[in-house]
């Protein structure tokens, strides 16, 4: 195939013969006399247009011997520059346009294009855009800025980045990150957000197919900035302090202490402690229950025991983390370039350094250090590298309110002097205070202090080098390989010394107490585990470009092959009996086992012995390209075939096929065309295909090793996949339809994009019969959905004088639905997961939906949940959360991610001054909220403030949905109301994202440019279609509280 | 001529990538992968202990009357279907398959590996001793788990109408997409006889843990089987057989009886055990030891009987728990012991009328139980009164073992009119002898899903 590129390539060439009457060659710069590449020339009234390269130069054979050339490029101004015969070398001058289009140039990793000429659909996101946000990482600033990126809340705490919703419902939904050419294997932590020059994001098939079955959930692409040739030295330097508020806590919805007192007294009094009072493994009881239990024993007297419960009544557990375990946080970053460039060697370098100290005193430290250059050998010939360094480092700090188990809401971590207090951890206050007759470590639980003795640190440094030779082998001919090595190695080490509540415990629980001999299995000291992850990636790639203008004809295309591989070694180890300032451990016997010191059970010492070594390799073929006629009209098409070495696949499901092709009209440009309030118009349209094997598409069953059997010592196996010859591809079709304009003066530009998505035979986890043996669900081509979608980008010049006035306007409107279920799922249990929404199966239904039980109303008498059977109030709880309700007797809500979502950004600048706010939103969707689930309460201290509002007495089913406590578990009278209507809610909200202030101190002397800013971020939702102040985006998870603002004070200089 | 020069070296550098490719992509992604098809990979597929030896059903023994539950702990079950089960309710008895603890889903995972383990020695050919080991070890690992099932989810073996009982889905073969069908009671004991059979002559005689079946192990389970099936002669034989490879007995005499856990276990289990399967750990039966042992059934355990202290530990509210586990923790077992085989023989000899020998084997048994000073051996010359005192020491012997459910269900079979009473916050709960109860619900959602057919209710 690609020989036949080649062939075809060179016959174009060969059958080109150019005649003209005048050469005039020249540079475009813009107003900073940087060079500016890509600009459009074209002599006026004529057809052929040429570009300028990469050092803004151009040439061009005109017509006429005399007239007008005309140079075009978006973000700048429309320039004509008359020429004749002696008109010599020109230089034109570009001035920015005021709606400050951020970038002309889309990069997909492979190539970069005009925007203007590509059919694919691209959004991209300038540095100045980027940068209007401040912080360590970059792709937390992404969902604020960007087109079509939204982040999915919903269904886990960590969050869910999508481009353009769902592609695929199993496996991994993350969009690809590439950081210039290749996809980043590392921690995309290590990237400073800094050298970041441009991103864009590759959102239909055309875009991505580029990049094969990685790209199935859209891809980004990080392009980072790189020196530039003919430029003096220059230095940019940023540098910025910004203080985070303490997280709020009292978002956390925690039961008062005065309840969670009542309902323990009243458990107590029922005997519902009684099995584990009366333990033999003396578990956990809590303060209350201790002190209530030793009254009845007499060990403490009825009076003292009330005067001590009495007195936590008023205590909130949060108060003292708020005041004395939570600071604000602090962060630092200092980022300095230079860069310089001569006429045949570019350079930048660049050293970048963040020091964060987060709310609990942990910190993470970055060094990056970034050396780039291209060198041009000869004409033809030009080598780039690249070589990037990251040195990261985190430590633990102190515990939070999630940090600590069993955080009861009257427990207290310091008294009244700030001195630690324990809290119970394994075992009730009473029975460790007198235990082993002091014959064993302290076995209390300090929260305040612990962290001093606990810690974890992790060590990454990744070095990131690349080669690139590009040559020229014909004019417009290119041949590069490019060469990209990585190596990120992550050390952890997790101490647990001498001190820690962890090592202590452990030491414990293995002593040996036979009279007055006392015998340590597990010695004193430290507990220290180590970890190690090393991995080293490759890349490597052959690539033809070729690129020219014959006339009317303009032909980009591409053609190459990759092979990649990503190597992961790691091992894990832990050492007993650590001393640190000796480096002395003991030696264990783990194929023993030792009684407990308080049950007497048998149990092994832990053994945190591991080995992993993954290997993955990549094998890919690609070919790219696109003609224009006359500037008009323009064809695409794509196409890619990757192999790797999954386990298992079969050798014909090893390559995978996606192809796309497209094309695009610039209207504007045809005679007919006459819009004179829309003089540009561009239409596209683009269609591909891509498909996607899943690693449980074994040909074999497969199995994996496991460590050894405790009992025979030899090593161990599981089943890991099965084979199962039903398993299809799953395959997925995208139509990308799009209009690009601009309104006269550039007043209003942007582009409308609508997409239809067809995913078919789509992967999912299937309940099965069970007895196969297999496992309860299996994977399968469980559905085919229909994803349609809009995405509007618009930006607008608003106000245009000494004020001026700019909008950019991000909306995507999203629709998904089941068009073809393959299994037969009617349970209603399948469809009321409690906090992660499941797939559901409903023809017509979104993939990801919100289905509740429909509510009956606390009973008026004893004011318990009731909920329909068959039609019927009923408080049957077994059957309606078992196979008594099926999915049609559910109430349904509506999709569970966002359908309508987006962001604003609103920038004003007057003089110097210039104020950036951005807006985010998301609407049309569900949630589901937690309430107090009374089995949790009772198990495992699980409160909730709801329970404040629970039913007492006959009447106020009126007023509350919050069932009656009867003190007794009914896990799935639970289920019921966690699952019921009353708890659904409306996800839609608007957050105010950031504020960012900056001045330009424009008279400096002796620097060339000199801001200073102010930035506020993360500063909370400013309108919720909800009632029970929730923050949806922040629901998921227990003890979940708001991200906290943040205030940015920074200086950014040029010299 | 320069453009083929050029063209030469842009083609040559392309066929320099793309050959060795194929090798390329030939190495493991993951080493820690592999197909089983080498005796080395079937071994440790059944080195997996936590799938074959364990998690063994718990639902009988919780619907048992080895033990009572107080109003309080019943009503903090976690589970309703807990509840619902120690209840007797005739439906919705088993945790949901999303749960832990489905043991509908767990007895099946088991018998999943032994059918690939049994199909992949075929498949790749292999033979000889060590082959025919794991072939003998997972025919083994395979009808232990038919045979603690068809005792919870299928009515009692009755020679009468066995060919027409529902018993349990035999899946022999690993491929998932054979549907499930019950069989008949006769046929799942007939696969689970078949199976020790086959087994018997493949098996070791002795193996580096009680983890893996040997000879006494298959023969034991015959023994059960046997047992249960009212087939006393063959019972008799296959205990006796089995007895000949492991006669281990603890000295009760020799132990600490203040220990939490007396009866000593090396590595977690104790040397009394031929065959080692445990039991699923529920929340009902060994959590905490909630499970408290009814006074009546304690004070079976008359004077200078060390069980009595050894088997049970006074808690704090005064009432009587387990401690006798085999496994030196709270963990139970239903596999194999020389004390279930010993009284496997004593009952068999009764039934047949073998009055002395049914004395010989109790004694043999019961000199370790009990204080070697007060013991007065049994001598029995009425079968009927030995019969009698043989299931006496039985039941005394054997709790928490899994055996009493299947137990009460075969002595009703012959006539016994044991009935089980309950009563769960003043309501009395009452299961009469031969109930279609004693045929465990099969998980309702499984039914929902699958051609299965539920148990009559």
């Amino acid at each position: 195939m690609i020989r036949g590129l080649l062939l075809f390539l060179g016959t174009i060439i060969l059958g080109t013969v150019a005649h003209a009457q005048l050469l005039i060659k020249g540079t475009v710069v813009d107003s900073l006399n940087n060079t500016i590449a890509e600009v459009t020339v074209a002599e006026k009234g004529q057809p052929r247009v040429v570009r300028t390269n990469e050092a803004g130069e151009f040439e061009i054979n005109t017509v006429a011997n005399k007239g007008t050339l005309v140079f075009s490029h978006v973000g700048y101004r429309l320039s004509t520059q008359d020429f004749h015969a002696d008109v010599g070398q020109l230089k034109v001058k570009l001035e920015t346009s005021a709606a400050q289009i951020e970038e002309v140039t889309v990069s997909t990793g492979y190539q970069n294009i005009p925007k203007e000429r590509s059919t694919g659909s691209f959004s991209v996101v300038g540095e100045e855009l980027f940068n209007q946000q401040v912080g360590t990482d970059i792709l937390s600033r992404l969902p604020s800025i960007a087109n079509s990126i939204v982040m999915d809340n919903g269904n886990s705490s960590s969050g869910q980045m999508m481009v353009r919703g769902l592609s695929t419902i199993n496996g991994p939904k993350d969009p690809l990150i590439v950081v210039d050419n290749f996809p980043y294997d590392g921690d995309i932590n290590n990237i400073n957000p800094n050298i970041v020059e441009s991103i864009t994001i590759l959102k239909d098939a055309a875009a991505s197919s580029i990049w094969g079955a990685r790209a199935a959930n859209g891809v980004v692409v990080i392009t980072t900035k790189t020196g530039k040739y003919n430029q003096p030295i220059r230095m940019e330097f940023n540098s910025n302090l910004t203080v985070g508020d303490k997280p709020d806590l009292y978002y956390i919805p925690q039961m008062s202490s005065a309840d969670f007192i009542d309902v323990e007294s009243e458990l107590y009094e029922r005997g519902f402690y009684n099995s584990k009072i009366n333990a033999i493994s003396k578990p956990i009881i809590s303060p209350v229950i201790d002190l209530l239990d030793q009254m009845d024993n007499g060990i403490i007297s009825s009076e003292e025991a009330r005067t001590q419960i009495h007195a936590l009544r008023n205590i909130d557990a949060r108060d003292q983390f708020v005041q004395s375990i939570y600071k604000p946080s602090f962060n630092q970053q200092y980022f300095l370039s230079a860069n310089g460039g001569s006429r045949n060697f570019s350079w930048l370098s660049s050293i970048g350094y963040d020091r964060n100290k987060q709310t609990l005193g942990d910190t993470y430290q970055r060094i990056n250090l970034r050396f780039q250059n291209t060198y041009q050998v000869t004409e033809g010939l030009s080598i780039g590298t690249n070589i990037y360094y990251t040195q990261a480092q985190n430590n633990s700090g102190r515990y939070g309110y999630n940090d600590v188990p069993n955080l009861l809401p009257y427990l207290q971590i310091a008294d009244t002097n700030g001195d630690a207090l324990p809290i119970p951890r394994d075992h009730r206050h009473s029975f460790i205070r007198t235990y082993g007759n002091g014959k064993l470590l302290d076995w209390n639980y300090y929260p305040l202090t612990d962290w001093q003795h606990h810690t974890s640190r992790g060590h990454t440094s990744d070095v990131l080098a690349n080669l690139q030779i590009r040559y020229e082998v014909l004019k417009g001919l290119m041949a590069s390989v490019n060469y990209q090595y990585e190596r990120q190695n992550g050390l952890s080490t997790n101490l647990s010394d001498e001190n820690s509540y962890a090592a202590r415990d452990y030491v414990n629980r293995f002593t040996q107490i036979s009279g007055e001999e006392v015998t340590y299995i597990v010695p004193k000291g430290g507990i220290m585990d180590k970890s190690n992850r090393l991995l080293n990636a490759n890349n490597l790639r052959g690539q033809l470009s070729f690129s020219n203008t014959y006339d009317e004809h303009q032909i980009d295309a591409i053609g190459g092959m990759e092979i990649r591989r990503s190597h992961m070694a790691s091992y894990s180890d832990r050492f007993y009996g650590y001393n640190p300032n000796n480096l002395t451990f003991a030696n264990m016997d783990y194929t023993r086992s030792y009684p407990n010191v308080v049950t007497g059970g048998g149990a092994f010492i832990h053994n945190n012995q591991t080995l992993g070594d993954v290997d993955t390799r990549f094998v890919s073929q690609f070919a790219n390209f696109a003609y224009t006629y006359r500037g008009l009209y323009t064809l695409s098409g794509s196409a890619r075939r990757d192999a790797s070495n999954l386990f298992g696949l079969k050798t014909n499901d090893q390559w995978n096929p996606f192809w796309s092709i497209g094309g695009a009209w610039k209207l504007s440009n045809e005679n007919f065309y006459h819009l004179d309030f829309l003089p540009y118009l561009n239409l596209r349209a683009t269609y591909g295909f891509s498909g996607n094997v899943d690693p449980g598409m074994v040909a074999v069953n497969t199995i994996r090793f496991m460590s050894p059997s405790v009992f025979t010592r030899r090593p161990s196996a599981r089943f890991d996949n099965y084979y199962n010859p039903h398993l299809r591809w799953e395959t997925s079709k995208m139509l990308n339809l799009a209009i690009d304009f601009r309104s006269k003066s550039n007043r209003i530009t942007g582009s409308v994009e609508y997409f239809l998505k067809n995913g078919e035979n789509l992967f999912g986890r299937a309940p099965i019969d069970y007895t196969t043996g297999v496992s309860r669900s299996i994977l399968r081509n469980v559905a085919n959905m229909q994803g349609t979608g809009w995405d509007f980008e618009i930006r607008s010049e608003n106000l245009n004088g000494g004020f001026k006035w700019n909008t950019l306007l991000n909306l995507s409107l999203y629709r998904d639905e089941i068009i073809d279920y393959h299994l037969e799922r009617t349970l209603a249990q399948e469809y009321v997961n409690t906090y992660s929404p499941p797939i559901s199966g409903i023809e017509g239904k979104p993939v990801y939906a919100i289905y509740a039980y429909k509510w009956a109303g606390l009973d008026p008498v004893t004011g318990e949940a009731q909920g329909y059977l068959r039609g019927e109030v009923s408080k049957d709880y077994t059957a309606i959360t078992g196979v008594g309700t099926s999915v049609d007797e559910l109430e349904y809500y509506g999709s569970a991610i966002p359908t309508k979502y987006g962001n604003m950004i609103n920038s004003f600048s007057y003089k110097d001054f210039n104020l950036q706010i951005g807006l985010t939103y998301k609407f049309g969707y569900w949630f589901r909220r937690r309430s107090i689930n009374y089995t949790e309460l009772f198990n495992n201290w699980r409160g909730h403030s709801d329970y404040a509002k629970r039913w007492k007495t006959p009447g106020d089913e009126l007023i509350t949905n919050v069932p009656v406590n009867q003190y007794t578990t009914n896990s799935n009278r639970d289920r019921f109301y966690e699952g019921s209507n009353v708890l659904v809610e409306k996800g839609d909200h608007i957050r105010l994202q950031y504020i960012n202030v900056g001045y330009d101190f424009k008279r400096l002397k002796s620097f060339k440019s000199f801001q200073v800013y102010v930035n506020i971020h993360n500063i909370g939702v400013i309108w919720k279609a909800n009632k029970a102040n929730i923050d949806p985006d922040f629901n998921i998870g227990l003890g979940r509280v708001v991200n906290p603002t943040n205030y940015s004070f920074g200086i950014r200089a040029g010299i | 001529m320069k453009l083929n020069y050029h063209q030469i070296i842009s083609i040559s550098f392309l066929a320099i990538l793309i050959s060795g490719c194929d090798k390329f992509l030939e190495e493991k992604s993951d080493k820690s992968l592999g197909t089983p098809n080498t005796l080395e990979d079937f071994k440790a597929l059944m080195d997996d202990w936590s799938y074959l030896n364990s998690n063994f059903c718990s639902m009988g023994e919780a619907s048992s009357d080895n033990f009572y539950l107080t109003d309080e702990d019943y009503n903090g079950l976690y589970y309703e279907s807990d509840q619902r089960l120690y209840a007797w309710r005739p439906d919705n008895v088993s945790r949901p398959a999303s749960s832990a603890g489905n043991e509908w889903s767990l007895c099946y995972r088991g018998i999943y590996v032994c059918n690939s383990i049994l199909f992949g020695i075929v498949e790749n050919n292999l033979s000889g001793p060590e082959a025919d080991q794991v072939k003998g070890q997972a025919l083994v690992f395979r009808a232990a788990r038919y045979l603690d099932g068809v005792q919870v989810w299928a009515p009692v073996y009755n020679s009468q109408t066995a060919d027409q009982d529902l018993g349990m889905v035999l899946r022999l073969d690993p491929d998932m997409n054979i549907p499930s069908l019950r069989s008949t009671v006769q046929e799942t004991y007939d696969q689970i006889i078949a199976d020790l059979n086959e087994a018997v002559p493949l098996l070791p005689i002795t193996a580096v843990a009680p983890t893996l079946p040997t000879k006494a192990g298959a023969h034991g389970l015959l023994a059960r089987a046997y047992l249960i099936m009212g087939d006393y002669s063959r019972a008799l034989t296959e205990a006796e057989n089995a007895l000949t490879y492991h006669t281990e007995l603890i000295d009760f005499n020799e132990l600490d009886k203040d220990a939490v856990f007396p009866i000593p276990a090396i590595n977690q289990i104790s040397r009394e055990v031929v065959f080692f399967t445990r039991m699923y750990s529920s929340e009902i039966v060994n959590n905490l030891n909630i499970a408290k042992i009814p006074t009546s059934l304690y004070e079976m355990y008359t004077e200078g009987d060390l069980r009595k202290d050894i088997y049970f530990r006074m808690d704090d509210t005064g009432a009587h728990v387990f401690k006798g586990t085999h496994m030196g923790h709270r963990g139970l077992i239903t596999g194999i012991t020389s004390s279930e085989l010993l009284l496997i023989a004593a009952e068999c000899n009764a039934r047949l009328g073998n009055a002395m020998e049914a004395a010989e084997a109790l004694n043999r048994l019961l000199i370790k139980r009990w204080d070697r000073n007060l013991f007065v051996p049994y001598s029995f010359n009425d079968p009927d009164i030995a019969l009698t005192m043989v299931l006496e020491e039985r039941r005394k012997e054997l709790l928490f073992r899994g055996l009493r459910w299947s137990d009460i269900k075969r002595l009703n079979r012959d006539g016994a009119s044991l009935v089980l009473n309950k009563v769960i916050n003043g309501k009395q709960y009452t299961l009469p002898p031969n109930d279609v109860r004693y045929a465990i619900a099969i998980p309702e959602e499984l039914i929902e899903i699958t051609e299965i057919q539920q148990n009559p209710r």
